[in-house]
């Protein structure tokens, strides 16, 4: 299977895999999670993409990050996740599995998609009835 | 990967990144990162950044980062103010040398005036937040360099100016 994922997906994931991988993982610097990434199958994500996206997420009060050892060296930025972050990746991780869940059961997918089953009942069960002939 | 290829990347991404008005503060922990993500993976800075206009721009965007109406009057102002101060106060001297009044006044008056208008501009121009590197909290020592270097040629054109219109005055006059 592939590793290289279109970009748009990757821009809609990241900020979750990101969050994620901090928190399953505990203070990580910017290369790490990027290796974390590309370990877990989700592509070569280049530095480029990612320092933006901890900044955002920082300045966004979801992580919290510290400088060590870096007098004279290139040194390391430690980001953790804060309890914050906890709870936007909680919140954005259920609508995420509602979404693929439907995402799923429109292109015609498994008939029993784990995502999706609480808060939204209707639009739902219609999409594979749609689907039959 | 080599250490003078990182300088020469981190300069520039230094100088799109001012161009676009993030914070100094801001860039300090933009370039940090940057010399710590590349001694980690060995990468080439272009390589895993991409060129230093478009990593700039994407910070640019990505915290919305735009000059205020407020500091953009206080930028035309100041330039204007420099200009205007600038050339009252080399006619003055010039004309200290030649005429009895410059006109109309005194020529000490246009000078001392030429230099409260520069006094002004300097005043009036918004100040340039400082580059801070988050790992020392103090400026970057390349920057100081550049920093240094900068006021030295300005301090040597305005002496240079200076004395030039002086010579200017005592040949013609």
């Amino acid at each position: 299977m592939t590793d290289q994922w279109p970009q748009s997906w990757t821009r809609a994931a990241i900020e979750m895999c990101v969050l994620a991988v901090v928190r399953q993982h505990g203070p990580t610097h910017g290369y790490e999670i990027a290796q974390r990434l590309r370990d877990a199958g989700l592509g070569e994500i280049k530095g480029g993409t990612l320092y933006p996206v901890l900044g955002r997420l920082e300045q966004r009060g979801q992580l919290s990050s510290e400088w060590i050892g870096g007098v004279g060296g290139p040194g390391r930025k430690l980001v953790d996740i804060t309890d914050e972050g906890g709870r936007a990746l909680d919140a954005v991780v259920s609508e995420w599995m509602t979404w693929v869940g439907r995402v799923v059961a429109t292109v015609g997918g498994q008939e029993s998609t784990s995502g999706g089953q609480q808060p939204c009942g209707q639009p739902q069960a219609a999409a594979p009835r749609r689907l039959e002939p | 990967m080599t250490a003078s290829q990182v300088e020469k990347y981190v300069d520039s991404l230094i100088f799109a990144l001012r161009m676009r008005n993030v914070p100094g503060e801001e860039i300090g922990q933009i370039v940090a990162e940057v010399e710590a993500h590349v001694a980690e993976s060995g990468e080439a800075p272009a390589e895993a950044f991409g060129k230093p206009r478009e990593y700039a721009r994407t910070w640019a965007r990505n915290t919305g980062h735009r000059q205020g109406r407020s500091d953009l009057i206080r930028s035309i102002l100041g330039i204007v103010a420099a200009g205007a101060g600038g050339s009252l106060l080399g006619v003055s001297v010039i004309r200290t040398a030649t005429d009895k009044s410059v006109w109309g006044l005194h020529p000490l008056l246009t000078v001392l005036a030429g230099v409260i208008v520069m006094a002004g501009a300097a005043f009036a121009l918004p100040k340039a937040d400082r580059v801070i590197d988050p790992r020392t909290g103090l400026e970057p020592e390349r920057i100081n360099r550049s920093g240094r270097r900068a006021m030295i040629i300005t301090g040597a054109a305005v002496l240079a100016w200076l004395t030039a219109a002086t010579v200017l005055a005592l040949v013609l006059g």
